[in-house]
């Protein structure tokens, strides 16, 4: 009896090296390009200003409404290093707070859309030739065959303008994607022989589907969430653009060069700051998905 | 399978999806209360310029409050408000089907018609020649690049390429557009900074041609702007893949000269994929144009679903939803065409 214990011991501790080595394995590779090191570094110095904003920004009480018109317009300095907007609030610490939404917006919409697409798609694949994939794919077809901002902008037109009606609508949108993908992807891998193998053995189709299917999809799913990170962002300040989106005073960041686009081209830094940030969150995002795609294609 | 049938089928599958899509919009507006809710509001204007009419007529203010209700009843019912949403439902599809799309309730035409179709089918011309130059533009510049940086991967003209695809791709294209104005039309004062021709504009055909180049040269670069480090990279991906399959190896290994291993070998493999995204330049152009037309005021489809969503013109909304989704079923549906006829293996 004691003998089991010992080879059960054993067993769990062997399975737990090798996750350690497969790890490592994933972190040699990945770090192995400069850039994607650089876009997860970027990521997570951005995520930390996201999330103590109220100790990092110089000007916290200036996220919301905060009126000081003595402060007004003035241009980058060392006291604002990137001016003042039209009612005298730091344009650096209300980024700061944007950063925030971003990322509100960008975990909000993947697990509202990534899980959703997923599972549907698993189910759409594994269920090949029924009734069940016939409706999901097709109601997916319906969605994708909208061009998407358009789909955004009458889903987001219909609701109050506020910034959780307009991460609704880029859900909305987005879902289909990840049908798309995790139910081509599950095809394909439908009839290889493990998949035979679960069933003959009689496994369940929940194990079939989250056990045996979904981390062998997982690479790819993750590759695309990482790069739709940068495409979530982009359409949440289109929203705001045409003025559905978040409404100022928030801090979105969308909101925030629409709204001081208006004082171009006299008080240029108003904009100019938001829409950099827009720019390096993006960026950080694309880095780090290239980085993760290469880790996976080299398996 | 017949290239002919398989070419019909898919037509008409994409003409169902593009009426369950209108189907869905229509559901979505009545049962969410928001078709309600607008009519009432369209109602409510309407009674109180009728107030104001019918008091310089009607002195007692009962008799006044009478003929208003007596008013509003008609109103109600001339809009199927006595009735739940879904009574509205039949009659809207089939209007809208029958490309009968009723009348807009706040904005008009250039010629002061306040029919959708003759709104929408003065404008429609307008988005086509941006989104069409746009993408060719970008497509023709994009591949062309994206081939010649697949034949030397790791050099500095690569890497320059990279990183321009990458902030390209994360630029908001509208904050794009400003910047263009501003550099272009406010700083070296060359290009104009909106609308499509000059006022008053030039009678002469080919001034009026020249005007209309010159008005188009910022909303055609901004749209390429955000669609172009995307087709490079695509492009690029794509070539790449191909020239590392067997038969290219095989290709080469007969000695063909490497001209033809491109030509006859790697590219023609290649342009099917590619091809494929050309639907999703469409896509991005399509709801880029949105975005550019407001920026520039250029008076497409996109400045008017703008000008629908801040105005909430309901019937003028689901219209150019409807519009939208058929031209792109259309572009997606001559690609298919192109694809079959251009790849031999591919029959459904």
């Amino acid at each position: 009896m004691s003998g089991t214990t010992t080879s059960e011991v054993k067993f769990s501790e062997l399975e737990k090296k090798i996750k350690r080595e497969n790890w490592r394995r994933i972190w040699f590779r990945f770090k192995k390009s400069k850039l994607s090191v650089i876009g997860l570094s970027m990521i997570l110095i951005l995520l930390f200003m996201a999330v103590f904003a109220e100790y990092i920004a110089p000007y916290p009480s200036h996220a919301g409404l905060y009126i000081a018109f003595k402060n007004a317009y003035k241009p980058p300095s060392l006291e604002h290093i990137l001016g003042t907007d039209m009612y005298g609030r730091d344009v650096f610490s209300r980024i700061i707070f944007g950063f925030r939404y971003a990322f509100m917006m960008i975990g909000l919409v993947l697990s509202i859309v990534v899980p959703t697409g997923v599972i549907l798609g698993l189910i759409a694949g594994y269920y090949r030739g029924t009734f069940i994939e016939t409706v999901i794919v097709r109601l997916s077809d319906i969605f994708i065959s909208l061009p998407p901002l358009v789909l955004a902008l009458s889903i987001a037109s219909i609701l109050e303008p506020n910034i959780f009606n307009s991460m609704l609508a880029v859900s909305l949108m987005w879902w289909p994607w990840y049908v798309k993908l995790t139910y081509s992807m599950t095809v394909s891998l439908r009839n290889e022989p493990f998949i035979l193998a679960a069933e003959s053995q009689g496994a369940s189709t929940l194990h079939i589907l989250f056990r045996e299917l979904l981390p062998n999809e997982l690479g790819t799913i993750l590759t695309k969430v990482t790069l739709d990170a940068g495409w979530v962002i982009l359409i949440g300040a289109a929203i705001s653009f045409v003025g559905l989106g978040a409404q100022p005073p928030t801090p979105d960041l969308g909101t925030m060069v629409s709204e001081y686009s208006k004082y171009l081209p006299e008080y240029w830094w108003m904009s100019l700051g938001p829409a950099a940030g827009i720019v390096l969150i993006i960026l950080a995002f694309n880095l780090l998905g290239d980085g993760i795609r290469d880790v996976f294609a080299g398996e | 399978m017949g290239l002919g049938r398989t070419l019909l089928i898919r037509g008409l599958s994409l003409l169902l999806v593009v009426f369950a899509v209108l189907l869905m919009v229509v559901i979505v507006l009545g049962a969410t209360g928001v078709s309600d809710k607008i009519l009432k509001a369209y109602v409510g204007e309407e009674l109180r310029q009728i107030r104001q009419e019918l008091s310089q007529r009607i002195r007692d203010p009962q008799e006044l409050e009478k003929a208003l209700e007596a008013y509003k009843l008609d109103l109600e019912r001339a809009f199927g408000l006595d009735k739940p949403w879904y009574f509205r439902l039949p009659d809207m599809v089939r209007r809208v089907l029958l490309l009968d799309l009723g009348t807009s309730r706040t904005i008009t035409s250039f010629s002061g018609s306040n029919k959708v179709s003759d709104i929408i089918l003065e404008r429609i011309p307008n988005t086509v020649i941006l989104v069409t130059v746009a993408v060719v533009l970008s497509a023709l510049v994009g591949i062309s690049a994206g081939v010649k940086i697949a034949t030397r991967v790791g050099s500095l003209l690569d890497r320059i390429t990279s990183y321009f695809s990458a902030v390209s791709y994360a630029l908001p294209s509208w904050w794009t557009g400003i910047i263009f104005i501003l550099i272009f039309s406010f700083y070296f004062r060359l290009l104009p900074p909106g609308g499509m021709y000059s006022t008053p504009p030039p009678q002469e055909p080919l001034a009026r041609l020249l005007d209309l180049m010159l008005h188009a040269v910022l909303p055609v670069l901004t749209l390429m702007a955000a669609i172009l480090g995307g087709w490079i990279y695509v492009s690029r991906t794509i070539v790449l893949n191909v020239a590392q399959e067997d038969f290219v190896s095989a290709a080469r290994a007969k000695g063909l000269p490497e001209r033809i291993v491109m030509r006859r070998y790697i590219l023609r493999a290649s342009t099917p994929p590619i091809l494929t995204n050309i639907v999703f330049g469409i896509a991005g152009s399509l709801g880029g144009a949105i975005l550019t037309e407001t920026v520039f005021r250029w008076p497409g489809m996109g400045l008017l679903y703008y000008e629908a969503i801040t105005a909430f013109d309901e019937p003028l909304i689901i219209a150019l939803t409807f519009i939208f989704t058929l031209i792109y079923a259309a572009a997606r549906f001559i690609l298919e065409i192109l694809y079959v006829s251009l790849d031999p293996r591919v029959r459904y």
